[in-house]
Formats: structure tokens, sequence, C-alpha cells
């Protein structure tokens, strides 16, 4: 009897865990416009300034996810499973996406943005925004500040870090160790990875740019190279850190749709939403990557452009990414890091 | 008689089938299908690669170090704690079982994370060390080949002692007295008749710890440096970044060729040091020598003996004494404080990891409850864990009642059966991804389930098996003498006397799906997202305590369904009678 009472108590279990499944999966529904971007307070930035505005006012369902890079990209199209629609790519990654043809061409009947210069509106990508990789440093350990030649000094005993990619990295050291600007490119990888290899083993490593924040409010790291709005806001959030603008490397972020994507025309519709004066100044305002759109400088207060990298004083005293050299290089160059990086 | 000999097959193969395909299916296609992948193109650049290149052995070689290592400081440090608990009774064998058990049922990520918040610039043990004032500068504990061997360790020392635990028990502590009595000191006494006597734990034991390292990726992707990456690690980047695939498939067979012949060679290693491994007749040799070399020493020096004895047991009894008590402390303190530490952390009012905080608050629970993101991955593993628990527990008991008390293949079914507990498990995941891909499996809960499904059988089917084992067969017999068919002996016979162990399987399969974290990282995406997906996306990109704070709502959930499970069985062992009592002890 009792064994029997047991039994159904299972049964009964058994049945409705199984209908409570069938019933929720059946409840599932894809994401309805998917970007990719890298995660942190980047893309919190950007959910507070893209996503949401433009969930509540389109009533499209807007997904952010992680993980945009060219080989991501690139497996995601040659295996036919696009999941994602709109991406956010640096300009090195973009360059490399266009000659593999992994980008549809951007519909400009849609994405309307006339302050954007000519030369950042593309056939397969819109700069939306210019930022910089900046040398930062803790201030409790270097009051003095730091020079870029020092970063790569062993002499100089700190914990460090550096973005996981070749570009913005080769350039910095290149310069640090004497290059004059004008003439980094073509760039000398040799010398670049032997100025890094200097200081290679005082690294805590190479890592994404969300991690060179947490790092750097936690103390994990002295003396770091990242993305000017990470560490400004890795200040902001109360790190007695300070950055410079000396060596400094300036690079265009885009807005492109994948190849194949299921909702192309929807992923237009939310790049002309993102580039319009009024979302890039709010982006701004959530972390200070200077915006393409000149009527958004118009929106944004006085002291905030000071910390933006098209300021010229800041400008003068770093160099621009050479996006065609690297959309020639890329993929020699990278497949040499990504080896550097394992030994 | 044939055609009942026929018959019967007829019906096992029945019972196998539902098994026997989804293994096939779900598990050894996706391993096959990572050897086209790793051989297509130019299949002997990509291996030439691998093995020329001085990056990639000197992985190779950190992967094994790191296993070697971990698995040696695994053996040493869980012996005595599965000895003391093979040994221990009562409620001391059930709080020493928790200590143990609590860790083991734990995501592994959760586990990591709490290294980051101990072992951090600002974690506990630097704070503890500079208000101590042993320091003046915080000690680079993070991102170093120590701190994934620490997580290695904590995270395999309950495999060891369970995979101990067993063999320990079976040992009559008398031989100890023994040996004692015939004059062995403590150290012979032990490392002369427990440890070959324990061999055989000892055996699986660092098998199953070895692959489990082996195979790791959470572990140094978190807690480590460039400078000692590890084979599954690469494996995981690869896949991640979608960089190349087919490398990442001939890793993936480095890496299981490399862990196979290991754990050959450390079986033959450990085989010829057991004398007790294969236990034969005493030859007419042996008898002759020994008795002679005893009875002479014996007789000469009774009163000398006595005396060293004397002052050796003394001294021994008073270590004994403080030493047990000690290790235990420490040993449960390495086991449990790192999750301990993630409820101060949890609770903090900073915006990143900080020990201590430098307030309280709730803001990050209320984060937690306010995001429908985590709410929504709670409701998929959660759905995920339900259904894979389900299905294991069908399977298992098919697959029981498949084997009978007599199956004339049991041990290579067996085997066969609990494969998917000797592959590693990154190298199983990978298999997994490259092949659901191309059925659209991947990023749907149906693959997740699929793979938790496969991963939790190996566990449940144990379980089972030694319930049934000890169920009288007769009672079954009794039942058809009486009139019942099949269906309706096992209905009202053997189900409800299997129930026991089943419902514990049922809880273990559920806990390992719900903190499975490898699979679920390789077939998770956007669409279906498990919690420890989440919670890996979560500290990737963002150290905060939030992901402390998921972690210890984890840690509590997973400690109430043990609670739970242990009332459960308590309640119905008190209710039922003496046979089932000794069923769900046996569970």
């Amino acid at each position: 009897m009792r064994s029997q009472r047991f039994k159904n108590r299972v049964v009964a279990a058994i049945l409705t865990t199984t209908s409570l499944f069938a019933v929720s999966s059946s409840a599932v529904k894809a994401a309805d416009l998917v970007v990719a971007s890298y995660g942190g307070s980047f893309q919190d930035g950007q959910t507070e300034a893209f996503f949401e505005p433009y969930a509540e006012t389109s009533g499209v369902k807007v997904t952010g996810t992680t993980g945009t890079g060219y080989a991501k990209v690139k497996a995601m199209v040659e295996s036919g499973n696009v999941i994602w629609d709109v991406i956010s790519a640096d300009g090195a990654a973009y360059e490399a996406e266009v000659v593999d043809g992994l980008l549809e061409p951007i519909d400009y009947s849609v994405v309307q943005a006339d302050g954007i210069p000519e030369e950042f509106r593309k056939e397969y990508g819109v700069a939306y925004i210019k930022f910089s990789q900046n040398l930062a440093w803790n201030k409790d350990e270097f009051p003095e500040g730091l020079t870029p030649a020092q970063f790569f000094d062993p002499e100089v005993k700190a914990r460090r870090v550096m973005l996981g990619l070749p570009y913005y990295n080769l350039e910095f050291a290149l310069m640090a160790d004497g290059v004059a600007a004008e003439d980094l490119y073509p760039l000398d990888v040799d010398r670049g990875l032997a100025v890094i290899d200097r200081i290679k083993d005082q690294l805590v490593g190479f890592k994404s740019s969300s991690d060179i924040q947490a790092f750097i409010q936690q103390g994990e790291v002295d003396v770091a190279l990242g993305p000017n709005g990470r560490l400004n806001n890795a200040i902001e959030a109360g790190a007695n850190w300070a950055y410079g603008w000396n060596g400094s490397v300036v690079a265009l972020e885009y807005w492109s749709v994948v190849k194949g994507a299921q909702n192309s025309d929807e992923a237009m519709k939310f790049i002309n939403f993102a580039v319009q004066p009024e979302q890039q100044a709010e982006l701004t305002r959530q972390i200070p990557y200077g915006p393409t759109n000149i009527e958004a400088l118009d929106l944004l207060e006085p002291s905030l452009a000071e910390t933006l990298p098209s300021f010229p004083a800041n400008a003068a005293l770093g160099v621009v990414i050479d996006s065609e050299w690297w959309n020639e290089n890329l993929e020699t160059v990278k497949q040499r890091w990504d080896e550097y990086v394992l030994q | 008689m044939t055609r009942i000999q026929e018959m019967i097959d007829w019906r096992k193969a029945c019972l196998l089938a539902p098994v026997t395909i989804l293994l096939l299916v779900a598990f050894v296609l996706p391993l096959l299908y990572i050897v086209p992948e790793a051989f297509s193109g130019d299949a002997f650049k990509r291996f030439l690669r691998i093995f020329q290149s001085p990056v990639y052995t000197k992985i190779i070689w950190t992967t094994v170090r790191i296993s070697f290592e971990a698995t040696a400081i695994t053996l040493f440090v869980s012996f005595p704690l599965a000895w003391l608990l093979s040994r221990s009774k009562g409620i001391g064998a059930l709080l020493l079982g928790l200590v143990v058990l609590v860790p083991f049922l734990t995501s592994v990520l959760v586990r990591t994370f709490a290294w980051l918040a101990i072992l951090g610039q600002k974690g506990l043990v630097n704070a503890t060390l500079l208000s101590l004032g042993l320091i003046s500068e915080p000690l680079p504990l993070l991102f170093s080949e120590t701190a994934v061997v620490l997580a290695l360790v904590h995270s395999a020392i309950p495999m060891m002692v369970f995979a101990l635990f067993s063999v320990l028990r079976r040992i009559d502590g008398r031989i100890l007295l023994a040996a004692h009595t015939l004059g062995a000191n403590p150290a012979r006494a032990w490392f002369g008749m427990v440890v070959p006597l324990a061999i055989r734990g000892i055996q699986s034991g660092v098998i199953i710890v070895f692959l489990f390292t082996m195979a790791t990726f959470i572990a140094p992707a978190f807690l480590g440096n460039q400078r000692q990456q590890m084979l599954a690690q690469v494996i995981q980047s690869e896949i991640e970044t979608g960089a190349n695939w087919s490398l990442a498939a001939a890793l993936g067979i480095t890496l299981a060729g490399v862990a196979t012949l290991i754990v050959v060679a450390l079986s033959i290693f450990l085989g010829i040091f057991s004398r007790w491994q294969n236990p034969r007749e005493a030859t007419q040799g042996d008898i002759k020598h020994i008795p002679p070399t005893v009875d002479r020493s014996v007789l000469r020096n009774p009163v000398k003996r006595s005396e060293p004895r004397f002052n050796m047991s003394r001294l021994w009894r008073v270590v004994v004494k403080y030493a047990a008590p000690t290790y235990i402390a420490l040993i449960s303190t390495f086991l449990l404080l790192p999750l301990l530490v993630l409820f101060p952390v949890a609770f903090s009012s900073a915006e990143v990891l900080v020990f201590p905080p430098p307030g309280f608050s709730l803001r990050w629970f209320e984060e937690i409850v306010n995001s429908p993101e985590w709410i929504e991955a709670a409701w998929t593993s959660f759905q995920i864990g339900a259904a894979t628990s389900v299905l294991t527990l069908t399977l298992a008991t098919l697959t029981v009642l498949g084997f009978g008390h007599k199956f004339r293949y049991r041990n290579a079914a067996e085997a066969l059966m609990l494969s998917p507990m000797t592959v590693p498990a990154v190298v199983f995941a990978l298999g997994a991804y490259l092949s659901f891909s191309k059925v659209g499996l991947v990023d749907t809960k149906m693959g997740i389930i699929l793979a938790h499904t496969v991963l939790g059988f190996p566990v449940v089917y144990l379980v089972a098996a030694a319930t049934f084992s000890s169920i009288d067969p007769g009672l079954a017999k009794a039942a058809a003498s009486l009139g019942a068919n099949p269906f309706r002996a096992f209905n009202t016979v053997t189900f409800p006397l299997l129930l026991p162990g089943l419902s514990v399987g049922a809880l273990l399969a559920m806990l390992n799906s719900f903190d499975e974290s490898i699979a679920s990282i390789f077939l998770s995406n956007l669409s279906v997202k498990t919690l420890p997906r989440k919670l890996w996306e979560g500290i990737r990109f963002n150290t905060s305590p939030e992901a402390a704070a998921v972690s210890a709502m984890l840690l509590t959930a997973t400690c109430l369904i043990i609670l739970l499970g242990i009332m459960v069985i308590i309640k119905r062992q008190k209710r039922s009678s003496p046979a089932l009592q000794a069923n769900s002890e046996s569970a």
C-alpha cells in the first residue's frame, strides 16, 4: 500500500516535470535582434544608450551578447549558422571581415546620418565611435606617473596587463621603443614583440578589455594598457588611478551586419537609430568614447570633451591606427601573435 | 529451452536498447565526429604543428605536469580523510561526509570564483596577512600555477575521497592492531598493510582525478596566466572564438591520447606495486621461508622487544590524539572556506571583489532577483535538470533490469555504460559541439539535456545497480510463482525496493545537471542559457560581487537539496522494514 502511494507520487512528479518542460520549451521564442559586443561597462553603456531605447521605441526585442571578433564572425558565416545580426567591430576586425566577405552592405537608404563624415560611412559599416588605447597606472604606486618607455622597462617592477590583440599593443610598444608616429607603418612586428617580451613575465596576462577594468578596480594590477573609456569608468568607480595620452593608439569602432543575418532589415534600422546624435551623445556620457556624429558633440557637456581621444591636445600625443595596413597584414600577424601569447 | 532463452534475450535487448541508442547517438557518435574534423584537410600539417611547434608541446607538457602535481597532492591529502571517514560512525560520519559532499556537489565555477575572492590582491589571504603585519605588500597569489593547482586539488579531493572510501571501509581495522602486535612500527603497518589493501581505490581515485585535471579549463582560465595554459583551455578558446575547429579537434584527440596513455601507464605501474591486486594462494616456498625467522626472533628476545614497542605506541598515541583533530580542522577549513567566503562577499556593498567587504548590503541580491536574465537562466537550468533527471532515471532503471541478476557479458557491458566517466569532459563536450551543430542541436535545451544525460547516466546507474544487487532475486520469482506477470512483479516488488536508490540517483542527476559547466559552456549560447553558462559569462566579463551572490544562492540551493535528500533517506529508513533499511544504506 505504502509503496503504491509513494510510486504514484513519483509518477505524478515525473509527469509534472515533463509537462512543465514541454510547455515552457514551446514558449521560448528566438530573439528578434541580436547585437554582439564586448561585455562589461562598454556593453552596459551600449545597452543604456542603444539597446533599451531601441527596444522601447520599436517594440523589437534586442538581445545583447558578447564575443564579437573576426574569427567568430568568420566561423559563423562559413558554418551558415548565423545567429548574430549586428556586430560591433573594431577597425582591424572590420577590415578583415570586409576582405573575407563576411558582412552585408549597409543600406544607406535606411541609415541616415548626415552628421557622420563621409569617410566614416563605409560600404559595409558605419564608424560610430573613436576610442583609444591608453597607458594607465595606480597613483599609489606611481604618484609621478608613468611613461610608455617605463611600461616596457623590466626594471620598473609592476603587475601589468595588456589586451590580447596584436593591434594597439604593437604600435604602442614600437612608439615606446622610440619609433616616431609617422614611421610606424609598415610595422616592425619582430621588434614590437621583442619590446613586449621584455616585460612578458611581469604581465598578469593578455586579457579582454572588461578584464582590464575589473583588474584595475580590484587592485590586481599596478599598470594597464587599455581602452580609454574603461580606464575612465574604473576611475569613476573609485580606483585611485590615472591615465595618460602619451603613445595612445586611436581607432574606430564600426557597426556592421553579419552576412546572412536573419534580421538584416531590422539590423539596418537599429544601426540608423544608434548613429543618431542623441544616442551617440548618450553613449559618450556612459563611457567617454568619442562620437563620430559631429552633431552629437554639440549635445555633450564641454568638460566631457577633454576626456575624448578626438580632443586636439589628446590627439596630438597619439597615433591613429592604419587600418589599411592591418587590412593586408592581420591574418599573418594574428597567427604570429597567437603563438607568441601561448609561448 | 532454446526458445525461452531467445525470448529472455529479446526482452533484455529491449530493456537495454534505449540506453544503447542514447550512448551511441549522443556519446560515441560525437566522439567519432572529432576524428574526421581533426583529420580534415591538411591533417598531417596540423598534427605536425601541434607536435613540432614548441608552443603546443609546451602546453601539453604543462597540462601533464599540472595534472600530476594536482593528483599527487590530492592523493596525499585525501588518504587520511578517506580513512577517518571510513572509520567514523553516526553523527561524526555524517558531518565529515557533508564536508566532502558539499564542495563536490557545488559548481566548479562557484568554487573557482571563490578562489578569486581568497587569493586576490585584496582577497582574504592578503587582507589577513596584511592586517597581521606579516607582509607589507600583497603577495602575487592569483594568476599563478599555485592558484591553479590549489583550485584543482580542492575540486579533486571529494572525488579521491569517494574512490578511496569505498575500498577503505572494507578494510578490517584490526589488521593494524595485528600488525602492531607482530612488531611492525606504524609506518610499516600503514605502508605495508593499509596502502596495499587500498591500492584499488588509489588506482581508481588517481585515474579519475587525473582525467578531471587534464580536462579542466575553468581553473586555468580564471586563476592561471598565459605562462601555464592547459590543453583544454586552448580547445575551449578555439571553440569560443570560433577560430579553428579542426585545430580544436586535433587538440582534443591529442588530449584524449595523452590522457589514455598516461592512465594505462598509471594502471600498470600501480598494478605492479600491489601484491594484493590479484590475491593468490601462498606457494610452498613462502610458507617454508617465513616461519623460522619470526619464531626465532620472538623466542630470543621477548623482554627487549616489548619495551621499545611500549614507548613507541605511547608516543604514537599522543601524536594520533592531536594529529587527527588538527588534520580534520585543517582539511575542513580548506574544503569549506572557499564556499563560506562567498557569503560575506555576496553581501558586499563594494563594486568589486574586496575582502573584507567595506560594508554590507543586499544590492547584489536585488540586482539578481530583478534581472530577467538570471531568473530565466535559473529556470532553464531547472527545466534541463528535471528533464535530465527523469531521462537518466528511466534509462538507469531499464538498464539495471536489462542486466538482471545474471548477465553473461556484464563486465564488458558495464564498462561501456560507464565509459562517459572515463573520457575527459572537454573532449566529449567538443565532440558534442561539433556533431550537434550539424543537426541544429547546439544552443537548444534538447542538446544540453542529451549531453547531461550522457554525463549523469554512469553515476545514476552505479547507484541503481548497487541497490538492485542487494534485492533478493527470489522475491520477483516468488511473485511470478504467485501468478504475477513480469510487469506486475516489477511494479509491486522490484520497483518499490529500487526506489530509495533511484531517488538518490535522481537527486544526483539533477544536481549534476544543474551545476554542470563544461558541456553547458560548449553547447549553450544565446537562446538557451543555463545558470553555469551565465555565471561563466558573468565572471568573464565582470568580476563583481554579483557572481558571488549567484554563487551563494546556488550553494544554498545545493545544500538544501542535499539536506532534503538526507531527510528523505532517514525518514524512509525509519518507516521502512529492516530489509528496506539495508537497501537504502547501500544506496
